[in-house]
């Protein structure tokens, strides 16, 4: 068919029409439902085929290819933030403890929707592995829910499943999916041995589990003073897994998923979680992708999963000291020793811990929330920046001494001693990350408007970094569809933290406001408060350095 | 200007005049339908994710284990690939094992294997054996080093208890001989073959990781003969029959008693404590009546972590003294050796040959990465025929670098360059240092 010029220009003129439409529309900075709470990333898709992940090719990757460029510099803002800059729920993240007050019994709970009492024996082995040093069931309980059951090493009763049981606390009140994690006491005749029960021999050799197993698998387990055994029971995750997600690019098969992974808010952010949990673990073979639902109406949910490898656990064995410091492969320290024939030694090594071997290495006096690594780099976390920090920190800062103390207990600690460790540890190192990162960046946050005036707070005088603070502002009238800005009234300053907002019959209104403190020169990076009118004024977006040109 | 061009360009004018009313009007665009429109538009081209051959090929390795992946198995038979002693070359062979017979402990192993230089290894064990490392490494590391096994391994699930029946074969058709005692000359080298048969039975107990005992004994049966390498002459062509004792020898009754005692932080990959080893052995010869003869030997390792355990020290002090029965004499096949890649690096493997044996090496080692342990050494030593005449002027000396290649467990790649008087040796060897 031949197709008329005259047809062919005025399909390019349409075509040019709705393009033009649409750059305009989108151009505007605030939109109509701006900001939002919810990402509507639970659109439905047909079920992803499993994606596997090799760790030793993310590890490859990692390590030498997704690091950030140098086209990368200046790093983008995080993409998936409302324009308040908080992260919206997601298939990614629920908002938890950073959006309201979580109760002690909240944070106790965490995501289980089960007590413990209701987890009953007798527990029906399914399979089992031998190989390796700690060992690990998938059972069935009496009510048929399956679990994956996970023991400690032996010289080290409780070192990873109550690391792992209080992390995943910690995690799900940060806002992560994350997997019902309980922590029981069984006894050896607890459990049956399924009829298709197979044991793995390790190589790939397989065959059907017998009694002797159980015994030598146990065998191999710390018992209690009363001959229990203590359990991390993982209950698996509703749904269909489909495999892990890179913090990097995007799932090909998920309409969802459109967001490179390394500009998502949470995953940035989540540097800040793991080096608090010291959870060097956090890469992507301990991630989950689950499909929801029915193909073709489900989506992908995606979590956080296995904590073995937090705070002072290393899973089979107290953590390496080299866990947090330094990354697997790491050139610089490399050099040093060998060109010096060992002498220069990394610092990390002379550091010494208390032996608790409930708790494996876990410290706070040398821990330096800017210095921690995980096992190897991480491109969300390698494209933190400050406002991704900020982000962070204000969730940890609503971690109170008596939250912290709750979520340990859930470990169930026998050493009174060592509870009492972790517990002034994990305060001294949220303690470290509040102090560092609020004096990296302008600390104002909860801004809110109250009787026409912008109120809002400042993190660092609020946690003590210093007593006082004075503002430096500028009115601004906003053009939202050319995303411009004029003032409306010169410089002023204020020693407290409060300003007026002017009187103006615009839409939108911007202020500047750049914090004034002679200790602390990064308070001075700008924040942008942006009002819309929508009746009377409301904060509709807030900027921060880094997320905007200057 | 031609007509269809001014068209075109009225209309350009009036949509971008017409372009602010709609956005004004548009009240349906939203950030959620823009989130929702960017999803819609992903749908329509989604693609599976694909792997390369590499990442494909790490997933099954990682997915079934590095054993099963080199499991190049048939009908449970699989390769192997490695040494038999030094300077056998690199070789391939097939092993086959089989765990439970009867019992989850009871094991059958048998293996062969063949280098490019036509070393020959056969073995077969039965009984309650102590576990092996894992499959990879029998595939792919396999390297008979003669050792004293049944304590030095450190694996949770070794057995307390092991009784096991072994024959073992082996044929050595260039094994290197520069004559007797201390002061053997480097020209005259010769070779000759090794071949031999022995049928044992092993048995060792372990209290613990740190204390064990063990016994082995049963019937070696010994062939010597010309030496198959072009380049040296035969020793029976170089040397005089008094000088190449036990030449006729050919079966052998033997025990041997061991005990150690083992403090090694990780015995695999030791950076503090040590461990001794103790035997004493009776080869008694049931041909001839003339080479019967005692052994006792002492092995003593000690690692001192200098300020770190990035940095150790490692010492080896080696002896061994052989007493042959009243009027008999040790063949000089079966006497200890200096040289080669274990002991007294700088010189070629088996240049010095005696009765009696000291060695001490040490070796400054530090570990610029987990994966890595450089080193630099000093091996000194010397054979002498007895213990009477001692005296230590005449040691042999070398020294050496080593760059060395190991996972958290155990070493297993060592390259060493190390020099002596006689010159430089290059070792490339598969396995841990001392």
């Amino acid at each position: 068919m031949r197709i008329s010029r005259q047809k062919i220009i005025l399909g390019t003129i349409i075509a040019w029409l709705i393009w033009a439409v649409m750059t305009v529309v989108t151009a505007e900075k605030f939109l109509p439902d701006d900001p939002i709470k919810v990402d509507p990333d639970h659109q439905p898709i047909e079920m992803p085929t499993e994606r596997e992940i090799s760790q030793i090719a993310d590890f490859i990757l990692n390590t030498f290819v997704t690091r950030p460029k140098p086209d990368e510099d200046p790093i983008p803002a995080a993409k998936n933030v409302n324009t308040l800059g908080e992260v919206p729920n997601s298939s990614w993240f629920t908002n938890r403890i950073g959006h309201r007050p979580m109760t002690l019994e909240e944070l106790r709970k965490g995501p289980n929707q089960l007590q413990e009492s209701e987890i009953s024996a007798p527990f029906t082995i399914t399979s089992a592995k031998s190989e390796g040093i700690t060992p690990g069931f998938f059972v069935r309980d009496a009510g048929g829910i399956r679990y994956l059951f996970k023991f400690d090493p032996k010289d080290y009763p409780q070192l990873a499943t109550s690391a792992e049981v209080i992390s995943t606390k910690f995690f799900y009140a940060f806002g992560y999916h994350v997997p019902e994690n309980y922590l029981l006491k069984v006894k050896e005749s607890d459990f049956l041995i399924g009829s298709d029960a197979r044991i793995d021999l390790g190589g790939g050799e397989t065959r059907p589990m017998v009694s002797s197993d159980l015994r030598a698998i146990l065998d191999r387990v710390p018992r209690n003073p009363n001959g229990t055994i203590q359990v991390l029971a993982s209950r698996l995750i509703s749904g269909r897994p489909v495999g892990g997600f890179k913090y990097y690019g995007t799932r090909s098969d998920d309409a969802n998923d459109i967001i490179p992974h390394e500009h998502r808010r949470e995953l940035r952010g989540l540097r800040v979680f793991s080096s608090w949990l010291n959870h060097d673990d956090s890469r992507s073979v301990n991630t989950l992708d689950v499909y929801v639902g029915d193909s073709p109406q489900g989506f992908i949910r995606h979590y956080l999963i296995d904590f073995g490898s937090t705070l002072g656990s290393g899973s089979v064995k107290p953590q390496t000291k080299r866990a947090g410091n330094e990354y697997m492969l790491e050139w610089s320290p490399i050099f040093k020793a060998a060109a010096t024939f060992g002498i220069w030694d990394r610092k990390w090594r002379s550091i010494e811990y208390p032996y608790f071997p409930q708790i494996g290495r876990f410290e706070a006096k040398h821990f330096h929330p800017q210095h921690w690594k995980p096992e190897y780099p991480n491109p969300a976390f390698e494209r933190m920046l400050p406002a991704d920090a900020l982000w962070a920190t204000r969730i940890v800062m609503q971690f109170t001494d008596e939250m912290i103390r709750e979520i340990v207990e859930v470990g169930e600690l026998e050493h009174r001693a060592a509870e009492t460790y972790l517990v002034e540890t994990l305060i001294r190192r949220r303690d470290k990350i509040i102090q560092y990162y609020l004096s990296k960046t302008n600390p104002l946050i909860d801004f809110r408007l109250d009787s026409g005036r912008l109120q809002f707070s400042n993190a660092g005088i609020k946690e003590g970094l210093a007593r006082r603070a004075s503002y430096r502002y500028q009115w601004h009238a906003f053009d939202n569809e050319q995303e411009s800005s004029s003032p409306l009234s010169g410089v002023e300053v204020t020693e407290r933290p409060v300003v007026k907002v002017p009187e103006y019959d615009g839409p939108f209104l911007m202020v500047q406001i750049e914090t004034l403190n002679e200790s602390y020169s990064a308070w001075q990076e700008p924040i942008r408060v942006f009002l819309r009118r929508s009746g009377s004024w409301e904060i509709v977006g807030i900027e921060r350095s880094g997320e905007f040109e200057q | 200007m031609k007509t269809r061009h001014l068209i075109f360009a009225i209309l350009s004018i009036l949509a971008s005049l017409a372009v602010p009313a709609i956005a004004q009007h548009d009240d349906a665009t939203t950030r959620e339908k823009l989130l929702r429109d960017q999803r819609l538009a992903k749908k329509v081209s989604l693609t599976a994710p694909r792997h390369s051959a590499i990442e494909k090929a790490l997933i099954r390795i990682e997915k079934v284990g590095v054993t099963q992946f080199l499991d190049i198995s048939f009908g449970g038979i699989y390769p192997q690939f490695g040494t038999i002693s030094n300077g056998s070359g690199l070789g391939l062979g097939a092993a086959y094992g089989r765990r439970d017979i009867g019992h989850p402990s009871v094991a059958l192993r048998t293996s062969a294997m063949i280098t490019y230089r036509n070393y020959q290894r056969a073995q077969l064990q039965f009984g309650k054996i102590q576990p092996q490392g894992n499959r990879a490494e029998r595939n792919i590391f396999y390297s008979d080093q003669l050792k004293s096994n049944v304590a030095l391994e450190d694996r949770p699930d070794a057995h307390h208890f092991n009784l096991f029946g072994e024959i073992r074969y082996h044929r050595l058709p260039q094994m290197s001989f520069f004559g007797l005692g201390p002061d053997s000359l480097p020209n005259q080298r010769g070779d000759f073959l090794l071949q031999d048969i022995s049928y044992e039975l092993v048995g060792s107990y372990r209290w613990n990781n740190r204390l064990g005992v063990g016994l082995r004994g049963g019937l070696l049966d010994v062939k010597i003969d010309r030496g198959t390498k072009a380049a040296y002459s035969d020793v029976q062509d170089l040397f005089d029959p008094s000088q190449l004792p036990g030449l006729e020898a050919s079966k052998f009754g033997h025990v041997t008693a061991s005990s150690w005692v083992d403090y090694r932080d990780h015995p695999t990959n030791p950076h503090m404590g040590g461990v001794l080893f103790m035997s004493a052995s009776h080869f008694s010869d049931r041909d001839l009546a003339s080479f019967s003869f005692s052994r006792v030997q002492f092995d003593s390792r000690h690692y001192l972590p200098l300020g770190s355990v990035q940095r150790t020290l490692a010492v080896r002090l080696l002896a061994s003294s052989d007493q042959a029965n009243s009027g008999h004499q040790v063949p000089f096949f079966m006497q200890e050796t200096l040289g080669g890649s274990d002991l007294l690096r700088g010189y070629p493997a088996f240049r010095f040959r005696d009765e009696n044996l000291i060695y001490f090496s040490s070796e400054y080692r530090w570990e610029p990465a987990p994966a890595v342990q450089l080193a630099i050494f000093y091996d000194t030593g010397k054979v002498f025929p007895s213990w009477s005449n001692f005296e230590l002027e005449g040691l042999k000396k070398s020294i050496g670098w080593a760059l060395r290649f190991k996972t958290p467990d155990k070493m297993f790649l060592r390259i060493e360059i190390a020099r002596s008087e006689e010159g430089i040796q290059f070792h490339f060897k598969i396995g841990p240092a001392f």
